[in-house]
């Protein structure tokens, strides 16, 4: 493993009895990234997070951890928000605490939602639920920190509360943050590396910040040349769009289309309307 | 997350301790309001060996229904433990508790005393524990803890099944026949045929696939589907059962030994063979198979001239007497309890009678409370009337060893005789008359005899012979002795006739070295006593089938074996054979003395040999 690496996973596989989850995956995530692994839905993107977050076993394959990783700086937050729902939130806290080894636990997010300590964990709504598993998280101070689309369960208020704490765990512990979503709108400014996933692998592995330039637009009435690499076609009575990909500097002088810049949301439509668009053909 | 768990098991064991709690006051009030005395092993045992037969299948079964129903594998599994560590720390808890309550079964056995065999002892605790650990195994079956629970019982119903189908295979692998133990007695049939030691490895391979596989497929436990467990489950299984199926049957082939046969030498000089499946009959040129089942040899039966008389049990027909015809071999049953009464094994005869006890079942055979005193039955031998008499004790007291030992009539009436231990070297004699009034006519120190219809009694000092009459006891002889004199009334006991003896023979023991010391003879003629001399070794038993010769038995107790036999006859004795590698009894051997000759069955051949002149008897097919 390289020095800056927290992650590195080989030859992964994983089978849902006959039905390939995750197909011969390999990847890196490097500490302190922040990364949002997206795709259509049955890719395999959670499958792939509770693999990390040790709750799925790979059939095959290796995930190993940097040196200096503890179990026990590993937070997972997933999908169901798994919990002894029979606990109070003050036993759950204290139970939580004295499995991963928790000195100081940190309850400003709790404080905020005036959350009632006594109050069942089953008694609380979604949101709730989701901001005090993330206190529980955060109180470990996570190396690695890997949340399953559950952002887009919690409302505006709670959202905030929740991507502010990712934040200060960030800047705070260096923490590396794989979060697993459907939009960017829902996960604001954080993520940093975009990966989409699809039948088990990874089709997309890019830097937010060139994402732009690798993926353009045309919108015209005609077919487009051969040579260019299309990714997804709309096409409607007055008009065609082509999602282009991987886009080259050198088409614009080739070519006299306009190649128009795309928002991140479209980004990810655009390679998940591909994917359903290869599968019918 | 120990200290969790530990709660949590700690609260369900409180709960079942506080449910067998209420049961047992229950018990008790019921037992008050009822006037009837608290008898733990008859109700309060069979209820708390169930209990704990339950909280071991679900102790095992809920490993993890605590998490299923709360949602909370997928948090568990995310813990910083190793699966294995996971598992560990989820059974430790468990195992503890199963340990705590197997001690306070051992505790409450213990205090129940002797009225539980340890063969029901032993056996239970192997499949308490196996019921524990194949529970486990299939608490992840499904996320359902009806659907695992339900699966556990099939699966241990399919287990004891296959103990009994293993101990069927090594009885037919080592050549004894079809194994004819009803599965019913699944828990205590191994014992009777396969040694006990060899019993925990027979259970032991028959249980580890199922834990080896869940340990083993636990390793790689995620949330996936539970069919992908299972799958991963059986893959491991299979092979690991195969192999604990194989060892089992090794082990329980091992420890097979030679099938239950016991022997009886009838006054006729046949040989009734029975082990559990059939009796036969041999003689000097033909072996006949009886259709019933008799075993004369451990039912201490009487014998006349005609008949054998023994108790006996049937599933259909309950506690019954059975009498066989030694002339034309037939069997034929002349008493046969109320289903909810039981029988005593021991039978006596006085004249043309059979005496035997009868009480309800469960209710101890020494008791004196009025409405729990067991009956007297007489059958008539030859009228087959059957007299019912309930003796009434006045006085309550415990009636431990507990025997008639005689009969005398004065007049029209006739009088049992019985003695009880009161306590150590104090033993109370009572008459009973046939309307069941008990009188208190003296004590003794060691157990009474009645021999030509004399009481004799022993106190500190003396040999006292008394003659019994209406209205008092009139001492005819005192003979001076201090030493500790045992008259083993098992010789007079089966036989309350009064066949007139020449003499009474004993034993003088150390009761600190519990060793016998010297054999002595009382000539009744004379009423002197004196000592037989001897220059070997007394560790034996004595027996004395007529009114004047004896035989003694040299056995090496340690060793289990028989090194020789001694004719008594008055202060003679004589060395009548010495015997080498011939076993007491055990597996395939065993050495029995009759009236008219001795059995000896080493290494499964039976040799018959006649009484005195030790002249082999020969059987045809035997």
């Amino acid at each position: 493993m390289i020095n800056n690496e927290i992650i590195k996973v080989k030859n992964l596989n994983i089978n849902f009895n006959k039905h390939i989850a995750i197909d011969n995956l390999s990847i890196s995530f490097n500490k302190g990234e922040t990364v949002l692994i997206t795709g259509r839905n049955g890719s395999g993107k959670t499958t792939f997070l509770k693999c990390l977050g040790g709750v799925l076993f790979p059939d095959s394959g290796l995930i190993q951890f940097g040196n200096k990783v503890s179990k026990k700086k590993i937070g997972i937050i997933s999908d169901k928000m798994s919990l002894l729902e029979d606990y109070t939130l003050e036993q759950g806290i204290a139970f939580h605490s004295e499995i991963f080894g928790i000195n100081k636990f940190n309850f400003s997010l709790i404080n905020q939602l005036n959350l009632k300590y006594e109050r069942k964990i089953k008694t609380l709504s979604a949101g709730e639920r989701a901001i005090y598993h993330l206190s529980l998280i955060i109180s470990q101070k996570p190396e690695l920190l890997l949340i399953d689309e559950i952002i887009h369960m919690i409302d505006a208020y709670i959202r905030e509360l929740f991507l502010e704490a990712l934040i200060e765990l960030i800047n705070d512990v260096n923490t590396t943050i794989i979060m697993v979503n459907h939009t960017f709108s829902e996960t604001g400014r954080i993520p940093e590396r975009i990966l989409i996933m699809e039948q088990g692998r990874f089709i997309l592995d890019e830097k937010r910040e060139n994402l732009n330039k690798k993926i353009k637009k045309i919108i015209t009435n005609k077919e487009i040349e051969e040579d260019i690499p299309v990714l997804f076609k709309k096409e409607s009575s007055i008009q065609k769009e082509f999602y282009i990909y991987p886009f080259k500097e050198e088409f614009n002088s080739k070519y006299k289309y306009d190649f128009q810049d795309i928002s991140l949301t479209e980004i990810i439509k655009s390679f998940i309307g591909g994917c359903y668009a290869k599968e019918r053909v | 997350m120990l200290k969790k768990e530990f709660k949590e098991v700690f609260k369900q064991m409180f709960y079942f301790l506080l449910i067998i709690f209420i049961i047992l006051c229950a018990e008790f009030i019921e037992r008050l309001i009822s006037k009837s005395t608290f008898q733990f092993f008859d109700s309060f045992f069979p209820i708390f060996q169930f209990g704990i037969l339950f909280m071991a299948f679900f102790f095992g079964i809920s490993l993890f229904s605590s998490e299923y129903r709360q949602k909370g594998t997928e948090y568990i599994l995310s813990f910083p433990y190793s699966r294995l560590k996971l598992l560990c720390i989820k059974i430790a808890p468990r195992a503890i508790a199963m340990i705590l309550f197997y001690l306070l079964y051992l505790l409450f056995y213990y205090l129940g005393g002797e009225n539980t065999s340890i063969i029901a002892i032993v056996s239970f605790s192997y499949f308490f524990f196996a019921l524990f650990l194949i529970s486990i195994s299939f608490s992840s079956v499904r996320d359902n803890f009806l659907v695992n629970a339900i699966t556990v019982l099939f699966v241990f119903s399919g287990f004891l099944a296959l103990v009994y189908a293993v101990y069927s295979i090594a009885h037919v692998l080592k050549g004894y026949g079809l194994f004819c133990f009803p599965f019913k007695y699944i828990f205590i049939a191994g014992i009777y045929f396969v040694e006990p030691k060899f019993i925990f490895f027979v259970i032991l391979f028959l249980v580890l696939p199922f834990v080896i596989s869940f340990f083993l497929a636990f390793r790689k436990f995620d949330i996936r589907s539970c069919s992908i467990f299972n799958k991963r489950y059986i893959k491991l299984f299979i092979p690991t059962f195969i192999a604990g199926l194989i060892l089992s049957i090794f082990f329980a082939y091992s420890g097979t030994h030679n099938p239950y046969r016991s022997y009886y030498l009838t006054g006729n000089h046949k040989l009734i063979e029975t082990n559990y499946s059939n009796t036969r009959i041999y003689d000097h040129n033909s072996v006949i198979k009886l259709k019933e089942i008799i075993d004369p040899c451990s039912r201490s039966s009487v014998e006349n001239e005609k008949h054998i008389y023994m108790s006996d049990w049937s599933k259909k027909d309950g506690y019954k007497v059975q009498s066989y015809n030694k002339i034309n071999n037939h069997v034929e049953t002349i008493y046969t309890a109320n289903k909810k009464n039981r029988l005593s094994w021991k039978l006596q005869k006085y004249k043309d009678e059979i005496i035997l006890f009868e009480r309800k079942k469960g209710e101890s055979p020494y008791s004196t409370n009025i409405d729990k005193v067991p009956s007297l039955i007489l059958i008539n031998t030859i009228t087959k009337a059957i007299n019912k008499e309930k003796p009434k004790f006045q006085n309550k007291c415990k009636h431990i060893s507990s025997f008639l030992f005689g009969v005398y009539e004065t007049g029209n009436e006739r009088l049992w005789l019985k003695y009880f231990k009161v306590r150590k070297n104090l033993y109370q004699i009572v008459e009973i008359n046939k309307h069941g009034n008990v009188k208190e006519i003296g004590k003794s120190k060691n157990p009474p005899l009645y021999v030509n219809k004399m009481l004799i009694t022993t106190d500190k000092q003396n040999i006292i012979f008394e003659i019994l009459t209406q209205k008092e006891k009139k001492i005819i002889k005192k003979i001076p002795e201090k030493r500790s004199i045992h008259f083993n009334p098992r010789w007079f006991r089966p036989n309350l006739n009064h066949e007139k003896k020449r003499f009474i023979y004993g034993s003088v023991w150390d009761m600190k070295k519990k060793k016998r010391e010297n054999l002595v003879v009382i000539d009744l003629k004379n009423f002197k006593i004196k000592d037989i001399k001897t220059d070997f070794n007394l560790d034996g038993y004595l027996r004395v089938f007529n009114s004047c010769v004896a035989y003694f038995t040299q056995v090496d107790f340690k060793n289990n074996m028989v090194k020789a036999l001694y004719k008594i006859d008055g202060e003679k004795i004589k060395l009548l054979k010495r015997f080498k590698n011939v076993k007491r009894f055990g597996e395939d051997s065993s050495f029995e003395i009759f009236r008219p000759g001795i059995v000896i069955r080493k290494k499964g051949k039976v040799s018959v040999l006649s009484l005195p002149d030790l002249k082999e008897l020969k059987f045809k097919k035997l």
